[in-house]
C-alpha cells in the first residue's frame, strides 16, 4: 500500500468521525447519540486498519489488534448502552439528552 | 552502723503502714468494716516499734563524733575531713532497687538513715500512731471508716518515705504522696462541697509548690550530674550535697554558666517548701484544710506533713546555706509569715482555723530559725511543736465530738466543768503553744529567739512579738471555752463535721449524742480511746523541752549534729563566712566547741529566755483581762477598730486576691482558648477545606451543566488547544 | 542439639509475629461471616487475648541485649516487589516491641468494653475492630517503609467506619473530620517517605534512615524529608495547631473507639516522629526542632487551659490528649537519652491512662447517658469503686510519683531542661504543664466524683438498670460489674507496676534510643568535641 492510497482510507476514517462528531454535537436524541459515537469508533478504526495494512511488511499487526479488540469493546458497549437507553426512557419517556441534566451533580 | 537492726530492717517502716493500708482499703468495705483500724493500728505500730529501735540503735552508738574541733587557719581541705571514718558512722546510705534509668538519670528507691532521719521517722510514726489510735474513737461508726484508714496508711507510708529518701526524686515521691493523702483526706467528707474545694485547693497550691521543687530537683540533675543526696554514702564525695560544698573541686570545675546557676537551686527548692510547708504566698490552703477531720488536721496538717519543706531545708542544708540571699528569703519570709498568721489569729472563732493559723505560725518560726543558719533550733521547734500541736488539734476534736460539731468559740464556754480530762491535756497545750517555762514549746522557741538574737535583732523583735501574741491568742481560745460561765451549745452543728449528709440520712455518727443532744451540758464525752493518746502527747508537749537541756552532753541537738546534712551545711557555711560568723551551736555541735562561744550562747539564752517569759506573762495576761475578766472589754476594743477588725476577719482578703489575679484570669484565658479553637483554629483549617470548595463550585456553574452536548463541545476544543499547543 | 533448639525457638517467635498480624484479619473476616452477634463479640475478644497471648513470649524472649538495638528481632520476609524495592519485611525492634504490646494489651479491653454499649450492627463492629487491630499491629511491625504507609493509612479506614457508625449524634461529621485531616497530612509524609526510598534504592527504613543521615543527601533535602515527616505525623499526634480534629472525634466515637484512639493511634504520630523525623533530621535541623519544641510548648498549655474550660468529661480528656502528647513530642525534641526514653515511656503511659480514663467516662455514660460535667456530681457516694478507678487513673494521668504518668513526665521535662536544642526555657515552661495538668484533672474530679450527689434522673436507680436491662440485654447494676471491673484491673496494675518499676521498660530502651540519638547527632556535644568528630560518631 503506498502512501497515496493511504490517504485515501485516512480520508474516509476522518470523514466517518467528523460526521460522528457533528451528529453528537448537534442531536438531542439518545440513540441518535449514541449512534454517532459508533460512527466516531468505525472512524478511528478504518484509520487503524489502513495504517495497520500500511505497516504490515514490516511485522506488526497492532492495528488489526486494535481493531478487533475496538469491535469487542464497542459490541459490549452497545449492549450496555441500549439497555441503559431503554431504562431511561422507561423512567422519563423520552430520549431527549437534557432531560437528565441533574445528573451533573 | 550497717548492722543496727534498725537499719536492716528499715525498709519495712515505709512498707508496712503501706500494707496495712492496702489491706485496709481493699478489704475494708466488705469485710474488715468496723475491724478496718486494725491492719493500720498494726502496721503504723510496727513502724513506731522500728522507728524507736532504730534511733536507740544509733543512741547507742553515738558519740560517733563528727567533726574535728577545727581551729581558724587550720590547713584540713573540707575533703579530708568529711572523709574522717568517724563521720561515716552516723549515717548509712541503703540502695533497694533502682527506680529510674536513663540515660544519666539514674534514681535508686533507696534510704539515707541518720540522726535526722531518725528522730522524723520517731516524730512520724510515733505521733502517727497516738493518732491512728484515737481517731478509731474520733471516727467510730463514719461512713468511709475503713477509707479513713487506709488513707493514713497511705500517708504514713508517703510521710515515712519522705523522710528516708536518699535522693531528691524520691523524696519529690512522698512529697507529692503526702500531698495525695492531704487531699484524700481533708476531701473525706467529700459530699461536703466545702471540703471537695478545700481538698483541690490544697493540691492545687502545693503543685505550684512542687513545680518550683520539681524545676529545683532538674537544675540540680544538670549541674551535678545526680540527684542523690550522699551518692554512695557519706564521705564519697558522690552525692548533691557534698559537691555543692563551696570550695570543692567539684564546683571549680564546672562549666561557667553552671555554676552562675547553683544559686538558683535553693530559691526553685524553697518554693516547695513554702507550698508545702503552708509559707507566706502558699498558705492559704491549710486554713481550708481544716475541712477534713480532726485526726488529720493534727497529723498531716500540724504535725508532720506540714514540717516537711523544714525537714527539706535542713536535709539539703549545703544547698542553702552558702547562699545568704537565699537564707535571708526564708529567714524574712518565715518571720512575716509567723506575724502576718498570728494576726489572723487574733479574730478567728473557730477553734480549729485558730490553731489552724497558729501552725502557720508556727511553722513560719521554723522557718525563721532554718534561715537564721539554725537547723537544730529548727527541728527542735519541729519535735516540740509536733506533740503541743497535735495536742491541742485532738483535744479540740475531743471538744467538737462533745459539742455536736461546734467549734465556734462564740457558743461555747466555760467547759472546764463538762470536760475536765480535755480542759487539763487542753490547758497543757495552751501552755505549751503560749511559751511559758518548762513546757515544750518554750524551750524551742526560745533558741529560735536566741538564734534570731545573735544573727538579726529585726527579726528577733517581730519573733518576739510574734510570741507575745501567740500566747494573747492561745489564751483567748482557752479563757473562753473552757473558762467563765458554762455554755453549751445545744442544736447540733449544721453540717456536722463529721460531714453525714442529711438527705441521705444514715445513722449519725455518735447516736449516743444526737439521743442525748440536750443533755450534752451534763454529759461528758471524753471515751478512753481517744483520752488515752492524749495523755501520751501532754506528757510530750510538756516535757519535749528537755530533749535538747542545752547543759547536757548528749542532747538532741548533739544527736542532730551527727547528721552528715547539718555537719555539711555547717561545713559549707565555715567555708562561705568564717568560723566565727557562724556559731556552731545552732548546727548541734554545741559541746565540742569552745568555752567562750558556748559561755556567750548561754548569757544570751538567759537574756532571750527572760524576754519571752515577759512576751507570753504579757500576752496571757492581755487575753485574762480582756476575755475572763471582763469580756465585754474585747469587744469594745474591736469596736474601736473597725477597719483592723474586718481586715482580720477577711484573713486580709488573700483568697480574693488569688481568685481575682491567678484563678479567674486563667480561666477566662481558657475559655478564650476555646474559642480560638473552635473559630480561629478550626475556621482556619475550613477555610483551607473551602478553597477547593469553591473551585468545584465554579467550575459546577461554568462547564458541568449536565448538557451532553456541553461537555462534548468543552472535550473538543479542549482537544483543539492541545492540539493547537503541540504543534504550534 | 541446643544450637537447633535455639533456632526453631527463633522460627516459632517469627511465626507468632506473623500471627499476631494476621490473626485479626482472619478474625474480622470470620466476624463479618458469623451468623450470631454473641459470637462475632467472643470471636473478637478471644482472638485479641490471643494476640496479647502471643505477644509476651516475645516480650520474654526478646534479646535486650542485642549488639545492634534498632536491627529487626523475629524478623520475616513475607514477599517483595523488586522492581520498586517495596519490602513485605516484619518484624520488631527494641522499641516497637512496646508500643505492640500496648496495642494487644489495650485492645482485648476495648472490645470487652463494648459488649454492652454496642447494640446496633455488633457483627460489623467487632470486624471493624479486629481490623483495626491488625492494621495497628502493622504499623509497628512493618520495617518497610512503604508497608508502613500503608498500615498507616489502614487504620483510617476501620476507625472512620467505627465513629461513623456507631458514634454520637456528630458522628459523619466527625468520622469525615478525621478521615480527612490525618488523609491529608499523611500523604506530605508519603512523598518523603517516597522520595526517600527512591533515593535510597529500597524502602527498608532502617537503611533508608541511614541514608538519609549519611553524606549523600545535603541539609537541604534533609530540611525538605523533615517536613514532610513532620506534616504527616503531626497531624496524627496531634501537634498544637493541627489538633481540631481530635476533641471532635474522641467526643463522637463509641468508647472503644476513644480509647483505641487516644490508647494506640495517637500513638502512630510520635512512633512515626521517633521512626523517620527524628532520625533524619532533629539533629541537623535545630531551627525545626526549636519550633517543634515552641508548638509542643503551646500545646501543653493551651491543651490543659482548653481543658479546664471543657463541660463534656470525654472532651476534656481529649484536650488533655493535646496537652500531653505535647510533652511527648518535647521529650523526642529533647534528642537526648533522658528525654527520648521517657517520651517512649510517656506513649505507654499516656495509652494507659488516658485510655483507662476513657473507658471509665464511657462506664459513667452507660448508666446515666450524659458527660456532662455539670448533671453529674459526687458518683463516689453511689459508684465507690468506678470513682477509685477513676481517681486513680486521674492521678496517673497528672503525673503522681509511684504512679506511671510521673516518670514519664518527669523525663520528658528533663530531657527539655538539659537539652542544648531546647534548654531550660522549654524545662519551665513544659513544668507549668504539671501545674495546669493537675488543675483541669481535679476539677473535672471535684465536679464528678465529689461532691453531693447529683445524677440526671435523680437518685431512682433501680429504674433506669431495669431500662437497660430491656435494650442491652445486660443489667447494669449501679456500681461496677465483674466485667467491668475486669477490664480496669489490668489497667491499674499496669499504672501501678510502671510507677514503680519503670526500669522494667526505661533500661530496654536505652540501647535502642542511644543509637537513634547518636545518629541524629543530637547527642549533647561532648566538651571539646568537634563536629567532624560527632559525625563520625553517627557512621558508627
Amino acid at each position: 500500500m503506498t502512501v497515496l492510497v493511504l490517504q485515501r482510507y485516512l480520508a474516509v476514517g476522518a470523514i466517518l468521525f467528523v460526521i460522528g462528531l457533528i451528529g453528537f454535537m448537534t442531536r438531542r436524541n439518545l440513540i441518535v447519540l449514541f449512534l454517532s459515537t459508533e460512527l466516531m469508533f468505525q472512524g478511528i478504526a478504518v484509520n487503524f486498519i489502513a495504517f495497520g495494512r500500511y505497516h504490515m511488511g514490516q511485522g506488526f499487526f497492532h492495528g488489526q489488534a486494535f481493531v478487533v479488540f475496538l469491535l469487542v469493546i464497542a459490541a459490549a458497549e452497545a449492549s450496555l448502552a441500549l439497555g441503559l437507553v431503554v431504562l431511561l426512557f422507561r423512567r422519563r419517556n423520552t430520549l431527549d439528552a437534557d432531560a437528565w441534566r441533574e445528573l451533573k451533580g | 552502723m550497717e548492722n543496727l537492726v534498725g537499719v536492716k530492717l528499715a525498709y519495712l517502716i515505709p512498707l508496712l503502714p503501706l500494707i496495712g493500708a492496702m489491706v485496709a482499703g481493699f478489704l475494708g468495705a466488705r469485710w474488715l468494716k468496723e475491724k478496718s483500724h486494725w491492719p493500720i493500728w498494726i502496721g503504723v505500730g510496727l513502724s513506731a516499734v522500728l522507728s524507736f529501735v532504730l534511733l536507740f540503735g544509733m543512741i547507742g552508738k553515738w558519740p560517733g563524733r563528727a567533726v574535728a574541733v577545727q581551729k581558724p587557719g587550720e590547713e584540713a581541705s573540707l575533703t579530708t575531713r568529711v572523709l574522717s571514718t568517724e563521720f561515716k558512722a552516723m549515717a548509712v546510705s541503703v540502695n533497694w532497687y533502682q527506680w529510674i534509668e536513663a540515660g544519666d538519670f539514674k534514681v535508686e528507691a533507696g534510704a539515707l538513715i541518720d540522726p535526722l532521719t531518725a528522730v522524723m521517722l520517731c516524730v512520724v510514726c510515733g505521733i502517727g500512731l497516738l493518732i491512728t489510735i484515737y481517731a478509731a474513737g474520733y471516727m467510730k461508726g463514719e461512713k468511709g471508716y475503713f477509707r479513713f484508714f487506709a488513707y493514713l496508711g497511705l500517708f504514713i507510708f508517703a510521710m515515712t518515705v519522705l523522710v528516708m529518701a536518699n535522693n531528691f526524686v524520691l523524696l519529690y515521691l512522698g512529697w507529692e504522696g503526702v500531698g495525695l493523702c492531704s487531699y484524700l483526706l481533708i476531701g473525706f467528707y467529700f459530699e461536703k462541697p466545702a471540703a471537695r474545694e478545700a481538698a483541690k485547693k490544697a493540691f492545687l497550691v502545693n503543685r505550684i509548690g512542687d513545680f518550683g521543687f520539681g524545676l529545683g530537683i532538674m537544675l540540680i540533675f544538670v549541674i551535678f550530674g545526680t540527684v542523690s543526696f550522699f551518692g554512695n554514702g557519706p564521705g564519697t564525695n558522690s552525692g548533691v550535697l557534698e559537691l555543692a560544698i563551696p570550695g570543692g573541686n567539684f564546683l571549680g570545675a564546672l562549666e561557667p554558666w553552671k555554676r552562675q546557676a547553683i544559686p538558683w537551686i535553693p530559691f526553685l527548692l524553697m518554693v516547695g517548701a513554702f507550698g508545702k510547708s503552708a509559707q507566706f504566698p502558699l498558705y492559704v490552703w491549710l486554713p481550708d484544710a481544716m475541712e477534713g477531720p480532726t485526726p488529720v488536721s493534727a497529723l498531716i496538717h500540724a504535725a508532720t506533713m506540714v514540717t516537711a519543706g523544714v525537714y527539706m531545708i535542713v536535709r539539703c542544708g549545703t544547698l542553702f546555706v552558702p547562699n545568704s540571699a537565699a537564707m535571708f528569703t526564708i529567714a524574712t519570709v518565715g518571720t512575716f509569715t509567723a506575724i502576718f498568721a498570728a494576726c489572723i489569729a487574733l479574730r478567728q472563732f473557730d477553734l480549729k482555723k485558730v490553731f489552724a493559723y497558729s501552725t502557720i505560725s508556727q511553722l513560719g518560726f521554723m522557718f525563721a530559725a532554718v534561715g537564721l543558719w539554725s537547723p537544730v533550733p529548727g527541728i527542735f521547734h519541729l519535735v516540740t511543736h509536733a506533740f503541743f500541736k497535735a495536742l491541742l488539734f485532738l483535744s479540740s476534736g475531743v471538744v467538737m465530738h462533745a459539742m455536736l460539731g461546734h467549734l465556734d468559740m462564740r457558743k461555747m464556754s466555760g467547759l472546764r466543768k463538762v470536760l475536765p480530762k480535755t480542759h487539763l491535756l487542753m490547758l497543757t497545750g495552751c501552755l505549751a503553744l503560749a511559751g511559758v517555762p518548762i513546757f515544750a514549746g518554750f524551750w524551742s522557741k526560745d533558741e529560735i529567739l536566741v538564734s534570731a538574737w545573735v544573727y538579726n535583732k529585726g527579726i528577733f523583735l517581730v519573733l518576739l512579738f510574734t510570741a507575745f501574741l501567740t500566747a494573747y491568742y492561745t489564751f483567748r481560745l482557752y479563757f473562753r471555752v473552757f473558762q467563765g460561765p458554762v455554755m453549751v451549745p445545744t442544736e447540733p452543728a449544721e453540717g456536722h463535721a463529721h460531714g453525714h449528709d442529711e438527705e441521705h440520712g444514715h445513722e449519725p455518727v455518735d447516736e449516743h449524742l444526737q439521743g442525748q443532744a440536750h443533755a450534752a451540758a451534763e454529759h461528758s464525752h471524753e471515751p478512753n480511746i481517744m483520752i488515752w493518746p492524749l495523755i501520751v502527747l501532754a506528757v510530750g508537749a510538756a516535757l519535749a523541752g528537755f530533749l535538747n537541756w542545752p547543759e547536757r552532753e548528749k542532747s538532741l541537738g548533739g544527736f542532730l549534729g551527727e547528721s552528715p546534712s547539718l555537719i555539711l551545711a555547717h561545713l559549707a557555711t565555715d567555708a562561705r563566712y568564717n568560723a566565727a560568723y557562724v556559731l556552731p551551736v545552732p548546727f548541734g555541735a554545741e559541746e565540742i566547741h569552745d568555752a567562750a562561744v558556748r559561755r556567750q550562747m548561754h548569757s544570751d539564752h538567759l537574756k532571750v529566755a527572760l524576754l519571752s517569759i515577759l512576751a507570753a506573762g504579757l500576752g496571757i495576761y492581755s487575753a485574762y483581762s480582756l476575755h475572763l475578766k471582763n469580756r465585754s472589754r474585747g469587744e469594745e476594743l474591736v469596736a474601736r477598730y473597725p477597719g483592723l477588725t474586718r481586715a482580720l476577719e477577711a484573713k486580709f482578703w488573700v483568697d480574693e486576691v488569688y481568685q481575682a489575679a491567678v484563678v479567674e484570669p486563667l480561666r477566662g484565658l481558657g475559655r478564650l482558648f476555646y474559642a480560638i479553637d473552635r473559630y480561629v483554629v478550626d475556621g482556619f483549617v475550613w477555610l483551607i477545606g473551602f478553597v477547593p470548595q469553591l473551585f468545584g463550585f465554579t467550575l459546577k456553574l461554568s462547564t458541568q451543566r449536565g448538557s451532553l452536548q456541553g461537555y462534548a463541545v468543552t472535550m473538543l476544543l479542549a482537544v483543539v488547544v492541545i492540539l493547537l499547543v503541540l504543534f504550534l | 542439639m541446643p544450637e537447633t533448639g535455639k533456632l526453631n525457638m527463633d522460627d516459632a517467635l517469627g511465626l507468632a509475629v506473623i500471627a499476631i498480624l494476621a490473626l485479626p484479619m482472619l478474625g474480622a473476616v470470620v466476624c463479618a461471616l458469623v451468623r450470631n452477634a454473641r459470637d462475632a463479640r467472643w470471636i473478637s475478644l478471644i482472638t485479641s487475648v490471643a494476640c496479647f497471648l502471643l505477644t509476651i513470649p516475645l516480650l520474654a524472649n526478646f534479646k535486650w541485649q542485642s549488639r545492634q538495638p534498632l536491627a529487626a528481632q523475629f524478623y520475616s520476609a513475607l514477599g517483595q516487589i523488586e522492581s520498586i524495592g517495596f519490602n513485605l519485611h516484619i518484624g520488631v525492634d527494641g522499641i516497637s516491641i512496646w508500643l505492640l504490646a500496648l496495642t494487644t494489651f489495650l485492645m482485648p479491653l476495648a472490645i470487652a468494653a463494648s459488649f454492652a454499649s454496642i447494640r446496633e450492627r455488633p457483627k460489623e463492629y467487632y470486624a471493624w475492630m479486629l481490623a483495626l487491630q491488625a492494621s495497628m499491629v502493622g504499623v509497628f511491625l512493618a520495617r518497610d517503609g512503604l508497608l508502613f504507609y500503608i498500615f498507616f493509612e489502614l487504620t483510617l479506614v476501620p476507625m472512620f467506619f467505627i465513629i461513623g457508625i456507631w458514634g454520637g449524634p456528630q458522628r459523619r461529621y466527625a468520622a469525615g473530620k478525621f478521615f480527612l485531616f490525618t488523609f491529608t497530612g499523611s500523604l506530605f509524609m508519603l512523598a518523603a517517605i517516597i522520595y526517600l526510598g527512591l533515593k535510597t534504592g529500597e524502602f527498608e527504613i532502617n537503611v533508608m534512615v541511614e541514608h538519609a543521615r549519611s553524606s549523600l543527601m545535603s541539609d537541604r533535602e534533609r530540611f525538605w524529608l523533615l517536613l514532610g515527616f513532620l506534616a504527616g505525623f503531626a497531624v496524627k499526634v496531634p501537634l498544637f495547631p493541627l489538633h481540631t480534629w481530635l476533641p471532635l472525634a474522641h467526643t463522637e466515637a463509641p468508647t472503644a473507639g476513644s480509647v483505641i484512639l487516644a490508647g494506640v493511634l495517637l500513638k502512630l504520630g510520635t512512633y512515626g516522629i521517633l521512626r523517620f523525623a527524628l532520625p533524619v533530621g532533629f539533629g541537623t535541623v535545630p531551627a525545626v526542632v526549636q519550633i517543634v519544641g515552641i508548638v509542643c510548648l503551646v500545646g501543653i498549655i493551651y491543651g490543659a487551659l482548653v481543658a479546664w474550660v471543657q463541660q463534656d468529661i470525654k472532651k476534656l480528656v481529649a484536650y488533655s490528649s493535646v496537652s500531653h502528647l505535647g510533652f511527648c513530642v518535647l521529650g523526642l525534641a529533647a534528642l537526648n537519652v533522658e528525654g527520648v526514653s521517657g517520651s517512649i515511656l510517656y506513649m505507654i503511659n499516656h495509652g494507659l491512662s488516658t485510655g483507662a480514663l476513657f473507658l471509665v467516662v464511657g462506664m459513667i455514660y452507660d448508666r446515666y447517658h450524659t458527660r456532662d460535667i455539670n448533671e453529674l456530681s459526687g458518683l463516689a457516694r453511689k459508684m465507690p469503686v468506678l470513682a477509685f478507678f477513676f481517681i486513680l487513673f486521674t492521678l496517673s494521668s497528672i503525673g503522681l510519683p509511684g504512679l506511671n504518668g510521673f516518670v514519664s513526665e518527669f523525663l520528658t521535662i528533663l530531657g527539655a531542661f538539659k537539652s542544648p536544642h531546647l534548654g531550660v526555657g522549654y524545662g519551665v515552661l513544659a513544668a507549668l504543664g504539671i501545674i495546669l495538668g493537675a488543675v483541669y484533672m481535679l476539677h473535672m474530679a471535684a465536679r464528678v466524683i465529689w461532691g453531693p450527689l447529683k445524677t440526671p434522673g435523680g437518685d431512682q436507680h433501680g429504674h433506669d438498670s431495669a431500662a437497660h436491662e430491656a435494650d442491652t440485654g445486660e443489667a447494669l447494676p449501679v456500681d461496677l460489674n465483674r466485667r467491668e471491673v475486669a477490664i480496669l484491673v489490668p489497667i491499674a496494675l499496669a499504672v501501678v507496676v510502671l510507677g514503680i518499676l519503670p526500669n522494667l521498660v526505661l533500661k530496654t530502651l536505652e540501647a535502642p534510643v542511644r543509637q537513634l540519638i547518636i545518629g541524629a547527632e543530637g547527642e549533647q556535644p561532648q566538651p571539646g568535641m568537634s563536629k567532624p568528630q560527632l559525625a563520625a560518631a553517627g557512621a558508627r
